[in-house]
Protein backbone atom coordinates (compact mmCIF):
# COMPACT_ATOMS: atom_id res chain seq x y z
CA UNK A 1 0.00 0.00 0.00
CA UNK A 2 1.74 3.46 -0.80
CA UNK A 3 0.41 6.57 0.60
CA UNK A 4 1.30 9.91 -0.40
CA UNK A 5 -0.84 13.32 0.45
CA UNK A 6 0.68 14.72 -2.44
CA UNK A 7 3.15 17.09 -1.09
CA UNK A 8 4.87 18.75 -3.43
CA UNK A 9 1.05 20.25 -4.20
CA UNK A 10 1.43 21.31 -0.17
CA UNK A 11 5.11 22.94 -1.20
CA UNK A 12 2.99 25.86 -2.92
CA UNK A 13 4.51 29.35 -3.59
CA UNK A 14 5.95 31.21 -0.68
CA UNK A 15 6.94 27.88 0.85
CA UNK A 16 11.11 27.90 0.20
CA UNK A 17 12.69 24.10 0.44
CA UNK A 18 14.94 24.07 3.14
CA UNK A 19 16.33 20.20 2.72
CA UNK A 20 15.62 18.75 -0.79
CA UNK A 21 16.97 15.44 -0.76
CA UNK A 22 16.67 13.16 -4.18
CA UNK A 23 16.71 9.45 -5.29
CA UNK A 24 19.53 9.58 -2.49
CA UNK A 25 21.62 6.11 -2.11
CA UNK A 26 23.89 4.91 0.18
CA UNK A 27 25.36 1.02 0.80
CA UNK A 28 27.72 0.37 3.65
CA UNK A 29 29.90 -2.79 2.95
CA UNK A 30 27.24 -4.99 3.74
CA UNK A 31 24.69 -3.57 1.88
CA UNK A 32 21.90 -0.67 1.15
CA UNK A 33 20.88 1.58 4.28
CA UNK A 34 19.39 4.23 2.01
CA UNK A 35 17.65 3.51 -1.35
CA UNK A 36 15.80 6.21 -3.64
CA UNK A 37 14.93 8.75 -0.65
CA UNK A 38 12.81 11.67 -1.73
CA UNK A 39 12.18 14.76 1.44
CA UNK A 40 10.99 18.30 0.96
CA UNK A 41 11.33 20.05 4.20
CA UNK A 42 10.13 23.47 4.55
CA UNK A 43 12.03 26.38 5.95
CA UNK A 44 10.68 26.99 9.39
CA UNK A 45 8.80 23.50 9.97
CA UNK A 46 9.21 20.89 11.76
CA UNK A 47 9.65 17.93 9.72
CA UNK A 48 9.45 14.05 11.64
CA UNK A 49 11.00 10.95 10.42
CA UNK A 50 9.85 7.45 12.00
CA UNK A 51 10.99 4.28 11.46
CA UNK A 52 12.32 1.28 13.04
CA UNK A 53 15.52 0.97 14.17
CA UNK A 54 17.81 -0.01 11.65
CA UNK A 55 15.78 1.35 9.21
CA UNK A 56 18.32 4.11 7.94
CA UNK A 57 17.17 7.25 9.56
CA UNK A 58 20.06 8.22 11.37
CA UNK A 59 22.33 7.82 8.27
CA UNK A 60 20.15 9.45 6.15
CA UNK A 61 19.85 12.34 9.11
CA UNK A 62 23.67 12.06 8.64
CA UNK A 63 24.11 12.61 5.38
CA UNK A 64 22.02 15.99 5.57
CA UNK A 65 25.19 17.30 7.23
CA UNK A 66 27.67 16.13 5.47
CA UNK A 67 28.81 13.37 8.20
CA UNK A 68 28.15 10.69 5.94
CA UNK A 69 28.87 10.68 2.48
CA UNK A 70 26.25 8.83 -0.51
CA UNK A 71 26.88 7.00 -4.04
CA UNK A 72 24.08 8.57 -5.44
CA UNK A 73 21.24 10.98 -5.35
CA UNK A 74 21.36 14.89 -4.65
CA UNK A 75 21.18 16.36 -1.14
CA UNK A 76 20.28 20.38 -1.47
CA UNK A 77 20.37 22.34 1.55
CA UNK A 78 19.84 25.65 2.16
CA UNK A 79 20.36 26.42 -1.40
CA UNK A 80 24.09 24.42 -1.11
CA UNK A 81 24.50 21.23 -3.43
CA UNK A 82 26.55 18.92 -0.42
CA UNK A 83 28.15 16.72 -2.63
CA UNK A 84 29.95 19.47 -3.91
CA UNK A 85 31.69 21.02 -1.22
CA UNK A 86 35.38 20.22 -0.30
CA UNK A 87 36.85 19.41 3.58
CA UNK A 88 37.06 23.68 4.36
CA UNK A 89 33.48 24.30 2.71
CA UNK A 90 32.48 21.25 4.65
CA UNK A 91 33.08 22.52 7.86
CA UNK A 92 31.63 26.53 6.89
CA UNK A 93 27.82 24.56 6.24
CA UNK A 94 28.34 22.13 9.03
CA UNK A 95 28.34 25.56 10.80
CA UNK A 96 25.34 26.51 10.03
CA UNK A 97 23.32 22.66 10.89
CA UNK A 98 23.06 22.12 14.72
CA UNK A 99 22.92 18.65 16.04
CA UNK A 100 21.46 16.66 18.98
CA UNK A 101 21.85 12.98 19.67
CA UNK A 102 19.96 10.47 22.19
CA UNK A 103 23.17 10.24 24.68
CA UNK A 104 23.92 13.94 24.16
CA UNK A 105 27.37 13.67 23.45
CA UNK A 106 28.36 16.69 25.83
CA UNK A 107 32.26 16.57 27.10
CA UNK A 108 32.06 14.71 30.77
CA UNK A 109 35.07 16.72 31.91
CA UNK A 110 33.91 20.07 30.72
CA UNK A 111 31.42 22.62 32.96
CA UNK A 112 28.02 23.37 31.50
CA UNK A 113 29.37 26.45 30.51
CA UNK A 114 32.23 25.07 28.80
CA UNK A 115 30.36 22.60 27.01
CA UNK A 116 28.51 24.98 25.20
CA UNK A 117 31.08 27.80 24.56
CA UNK A 118 33.05 24.93 22.44
CA UNK A 119 31.45 25.31 19.12
CA UNK A 120 32.39 29.29 19.26
CA UNK A 121 35.60 28.13 20.51
CA UNK A 122 36.42 26.23 17.09
CA UNK A 123 35.22 29.17 15.03
CA UNK A 124 37.33 31.37 17.55
CA UNK A 125 34.97 33.96 18.69
CA UNK A 126 36.42 36.37 21.03
CA UNK A 127 36.36 35.26 24.88
CA UNK A 128 33.92 37.86 25.86
CA UNK A 129 31.18 37.60 23.52
CA UNK A 130 31.55 33.86 23.83
CA UNK A 131 30.44 33.48 27.37
CA UNK A 132 27.56 36.01 26.76
CA UNK A 133 26.12 34.30 23.95
CA UNK A 134 26.64 30.98 25.87
CA UNK A 135 24.89 32.54 28.89
CA UNK A 136 22.16 33.38 27.02
CA UNK A 137 20.92 29.94 25.52
CA UNK A 138 21.51 28.28 28.97
CA UNK A 139 18.83 30.93 30.25
CA UNK A 140 17.03 30.10 27.34
CA UNK A 141 17.22 26.50 27.70
CA UNK A 142 16.40 27.04 31.87
CA UNK A 143 19.87 25.73 33.06
CA UNK A 144 21.30 29.45 34.40
CA UNK A 145 21.76 27.88 37.76
CA UNK A 146 23.85 25.43 36.17
CA UNK A 147 26.36 26.80 34.23
CA UNK A 148 29.78 25.70 36.52
CA UNK A 149 28.17 21.67 36.81
CA UNK A 150 29.76 18.84 35.34
CA UNK A 151 27.68 16.96 32.63
CA UNK A 152 27.31 13.89 35.77
CA UNK A 153 25.57 16.55 37.62
CA UNK A 154 22.88 16.55 35.78
CA UNK A 155 19.52 14.60 34.90
CA UNK A 156 18.96 13.35 31.06
CA UNK A 157 16.87 16.19 30.33
CA UNK A 158 19.19 18.81 31.68
CA UNK A 159 22.02 17.11 29.64
CA UNK A 160 19.45 17.45 26.62
CA UNK A 161 18.92 20.98 27.30
CA UNK A 162 23.01 21.67 27.28
CA UNK A 163 22.99 19.38 24.29
CA UNK A 164 20.45 22.32 22.53
CA UNK A 165 22.15 25.72 24.03
CA UNK A 166 25.18 23.99 22.23
CA UNK A 167 23.57 23.35 19.26
CA UNK A 168 22.61 27.08 18.85
CA UNK A 169 25.46 28.71 19.75
CA UNK A 170 26.68 29.14 15.65
CA UNK A 171 22.86 30.60 14.82
CA UNK A 172 22.15 27.76 12.83
CA UNK A 173 19.50 27.32 9.99
CA UNK A 174 18.44 23.74 10.60
CA UNK A 175 18.51 21.83 13.70
CA UNK A 176 18.91 17.93 13.38
CA UNK A 177 17.60 16.01 16.18
CA UNK A 178 18.68 12.42 16.26
CA UNK A 179 16.43 10.41 18.59
CA UNK A 180 17.04 13.24 20.68
CA UNK A 181 14.22 12.29 23.24
CA UNK A 182 14.57 8.72 22.65
CA UNK A 183 16.80 8.16 26.04
CA UNK A 184 14.01 10.61 28.06
CA UNK A 185 11.37 9.14 30.21
CA UNK A 186 7.70 10.81 29.09
CA UNK A 187 7.43 14.00 30.85
CA UNK A 188 10.86 15.24 30.07
CA UNK A 189 10.52 14.10 26.37
CA UNK A 190 7.80 16.91 26.57
CA UNK A 191 9.34 19.33 28.25
CA UNK A 192 11.93 18.93 25.27
CA UNK A 193 9.67 19.07 22.92
CA UNK A 194 8.26 22.41 24.52
CA UNK A 195 11.67 23.67 24.27
CA UNK A 196 11.76 22.33 20.65
CA UNK A 197 9.12 23.71 19.69
CA UNK A 198 10.15 26.92 21.31
CA UNK A 199 13.07 27.11 19.33
CA UNK A 200 11.78 26.53 16.19
CA UNK A 201 8.65 29.48 16.72
CA UNK A 202 11.21 32.25 18.29
CA UNK A 203 14.46 31.52 15.89
CA UNK A 204 12.51 30.13 12.90
CA UNK A 205 15.14 27.46 12.85
CA UNK A 206 13.91 24.34 10.52
CA UNK A 207 13.96 21.15 12.95
CA UNK A 208 13.96 18.24 11.28
CA UNK A 209 13.65 15.11 13.84
CA UNK A 210 14.56 11.60 13.75
CA UNK A 211 12.67 9.13 16.07
CA UNK A 212 11.30 5.70 16.37
CA UNK A 213 8.47 6.93 18.74
CA UNK A 214 5.08 8.16 16.71
CA UNK A 215 4.09 9.88 19.68
CA UNK A 216 6.95 12.94 19.40
CA UNK A 217 6.21 12.97 16.14
CA UNK A 218 2.40 13.97 16.67
CA UNK A 219 3.24 16.31 19.29
CA UNK A 220 5.44 18.50 17.47
CA UNK A 221 5.63 17.70 13.51
CA UNK A 222 3.68 19.25 11.24
CA UNK A 223 4.50 16.51 8.01
CA UNK A 224 6.21 13.38 8.55
CA UNK A 225 7.73 10.65 6.66
CA UNK A 226 7.89 6.95 7.49
CA UNK A 227 10.66 4.90 6.75
CA UNK A 228 10.60 1.18 6.37
CA UNK A 229 12.94 -1.38 4.70
CA UNK A 230 15.89 1.64 3.94
CA UNK A 231 13.33 3.83 1.80
CA UNK A 232 10.76 6.15 2.71
CA UNK A 233 7.56 4.59 2.29
CA UNK A 234 4.77 7.46 3.34
CA UNK A 235 5.45 11.30 3.28
CA UNK A 236 2.44 13.54 4.40
CA UNK A 237 1.01 15.70 7.09
CA UNK A 238 0.60 14.23 10.00
CA UNK A 239 -2.78 14.30 10.77
CA UNK A 240 -3.33 12.96 7.21
CA UNK A 241 -0.81 9.70 7.48
CA UNK A 242 -2.78 9.16 11.06
CA UNK A 243 -6.15 9.46 10.46
CA UNK A 244 -5.29 6.96 6.85
CA UNK A 245 -3.55 4.52 8.73
CA UNK A 246 -0.87 2.75 6.25
CA UNK A 247 0.48 -0.39 6.55
CA UNK A 248 3.50 0.89 7.09
CA UNK A 249 2.32 2.90 9.78
CA UNK A 250 0.57 -0.18 11.96
CA UNK A 251 3.55 -2.06 11.37
CA UNK A 252 5.85 0.88 13.22
CA UNK A 253 3.41 1.67 16.52
CA UNK A 254 2.08 -2.37 16.59
CA UNK A 255 -0.82 -4.20 15.39
CA UNK A 256 -4.34 -3.74 17.02
CA UNK A 257 -6.66 -6.34 15.92
CA UNK A 258 -9.94 -5.62 16.36
CA UNK A 259 -12.72 -8.21 15.92
CA UNK A 260 -16.94 -7.63 15.60
CA UNK A 261 -19.13 -9.92 17.42
CA UNK A 262 -21.24 -11.79 15.63
CA UNK A 263 -24.48 -9.77 14.42
CA UNK A 264 -22.55 -6.47 14.64
CA UNK A 265 -19.71 -4.59 12.40
CA UNK A 266 -16.97 -2.43 12.58
CA UNK A 267 -16.70 0.96 11.46
CA UNK A 268 -13.68 2.95 11.49
CA UNK A 269 -14.32 6.64 11.43
CA UNK A 270 -11.92 9.66 10.84
CA UNK A 271 -12.34 12.83 12.03
CA UNK A 272 -10.95 16.24 12.18
CA UNK A 273 -12.41 19.52 13.24
CA UNK A 274 -11.88 21.05 10.21
CA UNK A 275 -14.15 18.97 8.66
CA UNK A 276 -17.94 18.50 10.66
CA UNK A 277 -16.17 18.28 13.68
CA UNK A 278 -17.75 17.61 16.99
CA UNK A 279 -21.20 18.53 15.33
CA UNK A 280 -20.94 15.55 12.44
CA UNK A 281 -19.73 13.30 15.56
CA UNK A 282 -22.86 14.37 17.37
CA UNK A 283 -25.36 13.79 14.53
CA UNK A 284 -23.43 10.50 13.89
CA UNK A 285 -23.90 9.23 17.41
CA UNK A 286 -27.68 10.31 17.63
CA UNK A 287 -28.32 8.79 14.16
CA UNK A 288 -27.08 5.59 16.32
CA UNK A 289 -29.51 6.21 19.38
CA UNK A 290 -27.27 4.83 21.38
CA UNK A 291 -27.04 1.56 20.04
CA UNK A 292 -23.46 1.27 19.32
CA UNK A 293 -20.08 0.83 21.12
CA UNK A 294 -16.68 2.57 21.18
CA UNK A 295 -14.21 0.10 20.49
CA UNK A 296 -10.85 2.14 20.41
CA UNK A 297 -10.56 5.90 20.12
CA UNK A 298 -7.48 8.02 19.27
CA UNK A 299 -7.78 11.69 19.57
CA UNK A 300 -4.71 14.09 18.74
CA UNK A 301 -4.15 17.26 18.68
CA UNK A 302 -2.06 19.66 17.06
CA UNK A 303 -1.74 23.24 16.93
CA UNK A 304 -5.02 23.55 18.11
CA UNK A 305 -6.55 21.66 15.63
CA UNK A 306 -8.41 17.89 16.69
CA UNK A 307 -8.12 15.05 14.67
CA UNK A 308 -8.84 11.29 15.53
CA UNK A 309 -9.74 8.32 14.80
CA UNK A 310 -12.69 5.95 16.25
CA UNK A 311 -13.81 2.46 15.93
CA UNK A 312 -17.12 1.76 16.40
CA UNK A 313 -19.42 -1.27 17.06
CA UNK A 314 -22.73 -1.29 15.32
CA UNK A 315 -25.33 -3.28 14.36
CA UNK A 316 -25.23 -4.86 11.49
CA UNK A 317 -28.04 -4.65 9.51
CA UNK A 318 -27.52 -0.78 10.59
CA UNK A 319 -24.54 -0.38 8.58
CA UNK A 320 -25.22 0.51 5.48
CA UNK A 321 -27.75 3.71 6.71
CA UNK A 322 -24.63 4.70 9.42
CA UNK A 323 -22.24 4.66 6.95
CA UNK A 324 -25.08 7.13 4.31
CA UNK A 325 -25.14 9.30 7.24
CA UNK A 326 -21.51 9.67 7.60
CA UNK A 327 -20.82 10.59 4.33
CA UNK A 328 -24.07 12.61 4.61
CA UNK A 329 -21.70 14.92 7.49
CA UNK A 330 -18.63 14.65 5.56
CA UNK A 331 -17.24 12.67 8.30
CA UNK A 332 -14.62 9.90 6.85
CA UNK A 333 -15.25 6.40 7.36
CA UNK A 334 -15.19 2.57 6.47
CA UNK A 335 -16.86 -0.65 7.37
CA UNK A 336 -15.42 -4.03 7.93
CA UNK A 337 -17.50 -7.28 8.06
CA UNK A 338 -18.20 -9.11 10.84
CA UNK A 339 -15.16 -11.26 12.31
CA UNK A 340 -12.95 -10.09 9.78
CA UNK A 341 -9.97 -8.10 11.75
CA UNK A 342 -8.61 -4.76 10.63
CA UNK A 343 -5.80 -4.91 8.41
CA UNK A 344 -5.28 -6.74 5.50
CA UNK A 345 -8.91 -7.38 4.78
CA UNK A 346 -11.43 -6.28 2.30
CA UNK A 347 -13.74 -3.51 2.93
CA UNK A 348 -17.22 -3.94 2.98
CA UNK A 349 -17.65 -0.32 1.30
CA UNK B 1 70.95 -16.76 58.48
CA UNK B 2 69.23 -15.10 55.74
CA UNK B 3 70.63 -11.76 56.37
CA UNK B 4 74.28 -11.31 56.70
CA UNK B 5 75.15 -8.29 58.60
CA UNK B 6 78.28 -8.79 59.58
CA UNK B 7 80.24 -6.75 57.20
CA UNK B 8 77.51 -4.73 55.53
CA UNK B 9 79.35 -1.12 54.48
CA UNK B 10 75.86 0.61 53.67
CA UNK B 11 76.42 3.24 55.97
CA UNK B 12 79.45 4.09 54.97
CA UNK B 13 78.50 4.01 50.85
CA UNK B 14 75.17 5.75 51.47
CA UNK B 15 76.42 9.48 50.76
CA UNK B 16 78.90 9.09 48.13
CA UNK B 17 77.28 5.97 46.12
CA UNK B 18 73.95 5.67 47.20
CA UNK B 19 72.46 9.23 47.16
CA UNK B 20 73.85 9.66 43.50
CA UNK B 21 72.74 6.81 42.66
CA UNK B 22 69.12 7.91 43.66
CA UNK B 23 70.06 11.40 41.70
CA UNK B 24 70.85 9.38 38.65
CA UNK B 25 68.21 6.85 38.36
CA UNK B 26 65.48 10.11 38.80
CA UNK B 27 67.61 11.84 35.86
CA UNK B 28 67.09 8.50 33.68
CA UNK B 29 63.50 7.77 34.48
CA UNK B 30 62.66 11.61 34.17
CA UNK B 31 64.16 12.61 30.80
CA UNK B 32 62.92 9.15 29.07
CA UNK B 33 59.66 9.96 30.29
CA UNK B 34 59.36 13.28 29.13
CA UNK B 35 60.96 12.72 25.58
CA UNK B 36 59.11 9.06 25.52
CA UNK B 37 55.92 11.09 26.68
CA UNK B 38 56.56 13.55 23.52
CA UNK B 39 57.50 11.23 20.93
CA UNK B 40 54.63 8.40 21.99
CA UNK B 41 52.53 11.75 21.75
CA UNK B 42 53.20 12.29 18.17
CA UNK B 43 53.05 8.63 17.51
CA UNK B 44 49.66 7.99 19.12
CA UNK B 45 47.83 10.96 16.94
CA UNK B 46 49.15 9.73 14.20
CA UNK B 47 47.63 5.96 15.24
CA UNK B 48 44.77 7.53 16.23
CA UNK B 49 44.01 9.98 13.58
CA UNK B 50 45.10 7.00 10.43
CA UNK B 51 43.30 4.83 12.73
CA UNK B 52 40.41 2.56 10.54
CA UNK B 53 37.91 4.60 12.82
CA UNK B 54 40.18 7.57 12.39
CA UNK B 55 39.58 11.02 11.82
CA UNK B 56 41.26 10.52 8.54
CA UNK B 57 41.85 7.08 7.71
CA UNK B 58 44.97 5.76 6.05
CA UNK B 59 45.50 2.12 6.40
CA UNK B 60 49.05 2.55 5.02
CA UNK B 61 50.30 4.76 7.66
CA UNK B 62 48.37 3.41 10.16
CA UNK B 63 49.91 -0.17 9.71
CA UNK B 64 53.29 1.06 9.37
CA UNK B 65 53.44 3.19 12.29
CA UNK B 66 51.14 0.45 14.09
CA UNK B 67 54.09 -2.32 13.02
CA UNK B 68 57.29 -0.28 13.91
CA UNK B 69 55.55 0.34 17.12
CA UNK B 70 55.51 -3.51 18.01
CA UNK B 71 58.40 -3.99 16.78
CA UNK B 72 60.55 -2.16 19.06
CA UNK B 73 58.07 -3.09 22.05
CA UNK B 74 59.13 -6.83 21.02
CA UNK B 75 62.76 -5.68 21.87
CA UNK B 76 63.58 -6.45 26.00
CA UNK B 77 65.11 -3.32 26.94
CA UNK B 78 67.95 -5.15 28.35
CA UNK B 79 68.67 -5.97 24.34
CA UNK B 80 67.65 -3.18 23.17
CA UNK B 81 70.30 -0.99 25.02
CA UNK B 82 72.81 -2.85 23.70
CA UNK B 83 71.98 -3.39 20.03
CA UNK B 84 71.14 0.20 19.63
CA UNK B 85 74.81 1.21 21.38
CA UNK B 86 76.46 2.54 18.00
CA UNK B 87 73.25 4.89 17.65
CA UNK B 88 73.34 5.94 21.46
CA UNK B 89 77.08 6.82 20.67
CA UNK B 90 76.49 8.68 17.78
CA UNK B 91 73.73 10.43 19.49
CA UNK B 92 75.38 11.29 23.02
CA UNK B 93 78.47 10.54 22.58
CA UNK B 94 79.00 7.65 24.65
CA UNK B 95 77.04 4.52 25.69
CA UNK B 96 78.20 4.03 29.25
CA UNK B 97 76.53 6.20 32.12
CA UNK B 98 72.81 7.83 32.61
CA UNK B 99 72.69 9.98 29.84
CA UNK B 100 73.42 7.27 27.34
CA UNK B 101 71.02 4.77 29.01
CA UNK B 102 67.91 7.49 28.23
CA UNK B 103 68.42 7.18 24.59
CA UNK B 104 67.09 3.33 24.68
CA UNK B 105 65.34 4.05 27.51
CA UNK B 106 63.33 6.36 25.28
CA UNK B 107 62.88 4.15 22.45
CA UNK B 108 61.85 1.45 24.87
CA UNK B 109 59.30 3.93 26.40
CA UNK B 110 57.91 5.85 23.48
CA UNK B 111 55.82 3.00 21.89
CA UNK B 112 54.42 2.05 25.43
CA UNK B 113 53.32 5.30 25.81
CA UNK B 114 51.68 5.43 22.49
CA UNK B 115 49.75 2.57 22.86
CA UNK B 116 48.45 3.48 26.25
CA UNK B 117 47.64 6.94 24.73
CA UNK B 118 46.24 5.56 21.74
CA UNK B 119 43.96 3.13 24.21
CA UNK B 120 42.37 6.33 25.49
CA UNK B 121 41.81 8.12 22.82
CA UNK B 122 40.11 5.59 21.36
CA UNK B 123 37.53 4.93 24.72
CA UNK B 124 36.40 8.78 24.18
CA UNK B 125 32.65 8.01 23.34
CA UNK B 126 32.39 8.33 19.54
CA UNK B 127 29.24 10.35 19.62
CA UNK B 128 31.18 13.40 21.20
CA UNK B 129 33.23 13.20 18.35
CA UNK B 130 29.91 13.21 15.84
CA UNK B 131 28.73 16.48 17.80
CA UNK B 132 32.08 17.84 17.28
CA UNK B 133 32.29 17.77 13.45
CA UNK B 134 28.64 17.95 13.48
CA UNK B 135 29.42 21.94 14.72
CA UNK B 136 32.28 21.96 11.79
CA UNK B 137 35.04 21.56 14.50
CA UNK B 138 38.27 20.54 12.06
CA UNK B 139 40.22 17.41 12.74
CA UNK B 140 43.02 19.13 14.68
CA UNK B 141 40.14 20.70 16.93
CA UNK B 142 38.64 17.31 17.37
CA UNK B 143 42.40 16.17 18.38
CA UNK B 144 43.16 18.28 21.04
CA UNK B 145 39.47 20.53 22.10
CA UNK B 146 37.73 17.19 22.41
CA UNK B 147 39.83 13.85 22.46
CA UNK B 148 42.92 14.89 24.49
CA UNK B 149 40.63 16.79 27.10
CA UNK B 150 38.06 13.94 27.37
CA UNK B 151 40.83 11.13 27.61
CA UNK B 152 43.32 12.80 30.24
CA UNK B 153 42.24 11.02 33.27
CA UNK B 154 42.74 8.12 31.55
CA UNK B 155 46.06 9.07 29.54
CA UNK B 156 47.61 10.62 33.13
CA UNK B 157 46.95 6.88 34.67
CA UNK B 158 48.15 5.28 31.62
CA UNK B 159 51.24 7.35 32.39
CA UNK B 160 51.82 6.36 36.26
CA UNK B 161 51.61 2.41 35.36
CA UNK B 162 54.56 3.47 32.31
CA UNK B 163 56.37 5.27 35.07
CA UNK B 164 56.61 2.55 37.10
CA UNK B 165 57.02 0.13 34.53
CA UNK B 166 60.55 2.10 33.32
CA UNK B 167 62.16 2.48 36.85
CA UNK B 168 62.36 -1.34 37.17
CA UNK B 169 63.78 -0.74 33.49
CA UNK B 170 66.56 1.98 34.57
CA UNK B 171 67.84 -0.59 37.33
CA UNK B 172 68.35 -3.12 34.30
CA UNK B 173 69.78 -0.72 32.86
CA UNK B 174 72.51 -0.49 35.67
CA UNK B 175 73.42 -3.80 34.30
CA UNK B 176 74.89 -2.78 31.79
CA UNK B 177 76.68 -0.06 32.09
CA UNK B 178 74.15 2.64 32.69
CA UNK B 179 74.72 3.63 37.07
CA UNK B 180 72.16 3.91 39.22
CA UNK B 181 70.30 2.34 41.94
CA UNK B 182 69.97 -0.91 39.95
CA UNK B 183 74.53 -0.88 39.36
CA UNK B 184 74.76 -0.06 43.11
CA UNK B 185 72.77 -2.88 43.67
CA UNK B 186 74.08 -5.47 41.66
CA UNK B 187 77.99 -4.65 42.29
CA UNK B 188 77.61 -2.96 45.86
CA UNK B 189 75.18 -5.51 46.78
CA UNK B 190 75.26 -8.76 45.44
CA UNK B 191 78.48 -9.16 43.82
CA UNK B 192 80.22 -8.33 47.11
CA UNK B 193 77.48 -10.29 49.08
CA UNK B 194 76.25 -7.70 50.64
CA UNK B 195 72.68 -8.14 51.14
CA UNK B 196 71.69 -5.52 53.91
CA UNK B 197 72.99 -3.08 50.83
CA UNK B 198 70.86 -4.73 48.14
CA UNK B 199 67.82 -4.98 50.15
CA UNK B 200 68.49 -1.38 51.10
CA UNK B 201 67.86 -0.12 47.26
CA UNK B 202 65.04 -2.80 47.02
CA UNK B 203 63.57 -0.98 49.69
CA UNK B 204 64.59 2.92 47.90
CA UNK B 205 62.82 1.55 44.50
CA UNK B 206 59.93 0.31 46.58
CA UNK B 207 59.25 3.81 48.57
CA UNK B 208 59.94 5.48 44.85
CA UNK B 209 57.31 3.50 43.25
CA UNK B 210 54.92 4.30 45.80
CA UNK B 211 55.66 8.09 45.81
CA UNK B 212 54.93 7.69 42.02
CA UNK B 213 51.76 6.19 41.98
CA UNK B 214 50.52 8.13 44.84
CA UNK B 215 51.68 11.74 42.33
CA UNK B 216 49.98 9.41 39.76
CA UNK B 217 46.46 9.57 41.69
CA UNK B 218 47.09 12.26 43.01
CA UNK B 219 46.74 14.47 39.50
CA UNK B 220 43.60 11.79 38.28
CA UNK B 221 42.11 13.09 40.88
CA UNK B 222 42.60 15.93 40.27
CA UNK B 223 42.10 15.81 35.99
CA UNK B 224 38.74 13.93 36.73
CA UNK B 225 37.60 16.66 38.76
Amino acid sequence: MYYNVNHDAELGKGNEVMIKVQNLCKSYKNGRVLSDINLHVQRGEIFGIVGQSGAGKSTLLRCINGLETFESGKAIVNDTDISQLNETAMRGFRRKIGMIFQNFALLNRKTVVDNVMLPMECWHYPPVAMRKKAEELLALVGLTDKLNSLPHELSGGQKQRVAIARALTLEPDILLCDEATSALDPAITQSILELLRDVNRQMGITILMVTHDMAVIKTICKRMAIITGNRIATTGRVSDVFLAEPAELRELVGHKEIYAPAGRSLLRVALRESVGGPAALYELFAFLKGDFSIVSADIEQFEAESYGLLYLHVAAEQLEQTVLCCKQHGIECSAYSPDSPVGGMADVF
Amino acid sequence: MFFNFSNTRLLEYLPEIILPAIGSTLVMLFFSMVLGFVIGTVVAVVLVTTSPFGLKPNSRIYKTVGFSVNMIRSFPVIILIVAISPLTRALVGTSIGEKAAIVPLTLAAFPVIARYMEASLLEVDRNVILAARSFGASNSQIMFKVLFSEALPSIVSGLTTTTILFLASTTLAGAVGAGGLGAVALTFGYQRFDDVMMYAIVIILFVMVLAIQGIGELIYKKVKE
